[in-house]
């Protein structure tokens, strides 16, 4: 698969791996960073800040994360994100959602080839 | 002139306390500051943020080998365009602040033409002046409010949690300058109260103003007057419990038997006016029945958007 379709395909999923991850503990922008970094290898490469920061702010808005700041370890405040009920709700229909793809790739292409 | 820029007030320079003292990083910053919009206080919430991240991803890469100079540019690099974050949190804002002004402005626009509605002795006559006072009342109320919560408002500094025998403890509490403030309203919407009351018995120059009108400014004054007592409030959040301490009294909660925290309706914000945002704290009480009280929290509170953010993740569904 050409690394632009890849990318294509994973940028689909964003929403749905930033709130996975956030469902496992609030965490801050870089820290998500990192924990997508631990679960998808190179493939984390498609997360970049310049998508990562207007999407946190984007499920903000729609009250999928909640954020607060706390006193950081450098001099200023540190943000955190949190996930809220309806965040929860919203990523088990996505996890859902990618699981009956998943099902039906599985039962048509992925066993042909 | 770029439109962002009629935002940016106190001062258009950039937070010196922000300079890290990596050349790359530092322009970085200055950069994306110069198209960020909003007051300093709103647009260091970004740099803060984009700050804290260069910071770790440089920290990373001189473990994984860069030098001190190589280590500054390349996170910068990877963070992308300063253009494209600083565009995305300006949109974000016009976003809040069209948003906002119809919700500000038709709000109090309506309840002027109450008022006006009352006041005036015929409706129809007054048709074509109501409808302008209307238009007038939802551009200049909906223009300012908005203005000032997408552009200047910004939450008060996070303070550090505080150490007790029962372990760590959050506190919500507001700064100096709040209480200055609402000691300032307590006279100004107290005095305006007290008019009205007078007012209604015939006495001051509210007395022509006629017993609805009074009636109605009198509740909306009494309730500005009371609501400035937040600045006196705190709410102390620890593993077990929540307490709140009012110049009324204190109440505590069990952190067990909070089920939910959640925001009041915007009509009622209105109604019941108060300094702050309402919410329903839902909890269950010592016989198992779910019972609601409110809570005024706001912006201006240390550490309220944490208190917030906690409470809320604890909705049990």
């Amino acid at each position: 698969m050409a690394k632009n379709d890849n990318d294509q395909i994973l940028k689909g999923l964003l929403d749905t791996l930033v709130l996975s991850t956030l469902s496992e503990h609030e965490n801050y922008g870089f820290g998500i960073k990192e924990a997508l970094r631990t679960q998808l290898g190179e493939d984390a490469e498609v997360v970049k800040e310049a998508t990562l920061y207007p999407l946190l702010h984007r499920l903000e808005r729609r009250e999928l994360l909640l954020s607060y700041r706390q006193p950081g370890e450098r001099g200023t405040p540190r943000k955190y994100y949190k996930i809220t009920q309806a965040g929860l709700t919203y990523l088990n229909q996505q996890t859902e959602s990618w699981r009956q793809v998943l099902s039906l790739l599985e039962r048509t292409i992925f066993k042909e080839s | 002139m770029k439109f962002h820029s009629l935002t940016r007030f106190p001062k258009h320079a950039f937070p010196a306390d922000l300079n890290t003292n990596d050349a790359a990083i530092d322009q970085y910053l200055q950069t994306l500051d110069k198209g960020l919009a909003g007051s300093t206080g709103v647009r260091r919430v970004t740099l803060e943020e984009v700050r804290d991240h260069l910071l770790e991803q440089k920290s990373q890469l001189l473990c994984s080998g860069y030098s001190e100079s190589e280590a500054g540019s390349q996170a910068t690099a990877n963070f992308g365009p300063a253009e494209h974050h600083a565009k995305a949190q300006r949109h974000e804002r016009y976003k809040l602040f069209i948003t906002m002004f119809f919700r500000f402005g038709l709000i109090f626009a309506s309840l002027m033409l109450i008022m006006n509605l009352i006041s005036t002795a015929s409706v129809m006559e007054n048709l074509s002046t109501l409808a302008t006072l209307f238009l007038f009342n939802m551009t200049f109320y909906g223009f300012f409010m908005s203005y000032w919560y997408s552009f200047a408002f910004t939450q008060a500094k996070p303070a550090p949690a505080t150490q007790t025998e029962q372990g760590e403890v959050l506190e919500v509490y507001s700064q100096k300058s709040s209480k200055y403030a609402a000691v300032f309203l307590f006279v100004a919407m107290g005095g305006i109260a007290v008019s009205c009351l007078l007012g209604l018995f015939g006495y001051g120059y509210m007395a022509a103003s006629g017993p609805v009108l009074n009636i109605i400014l009198f509740i909306l004054g009494g309730q500005m007057a009371i609501g400035a007592h937040i600045a006196w409030t705190r709410y102390t959040l620890s593993d077990t419990q929540l307490t709140q301490t009012s110049l009324f009294g204190s109440r505590t909660f069990s952190r067990d038997a909070i089920l939910d925290l959640k925001e009041r309706p915007m009509w009622r914000q209105f109604l019941i006016t108060s300094i702050g945002k309402q919410y329903a704290l839902v909890w269950r009480d010592a016989n198992g029945k779910t019972q609601q009280t409110t809570v005024v929290i706001n912006g201006e509170m240390h550490n309220s958007d944490q208190l917030v953010a906690t409470l809320k993740a604890a909705t049990k569904a």
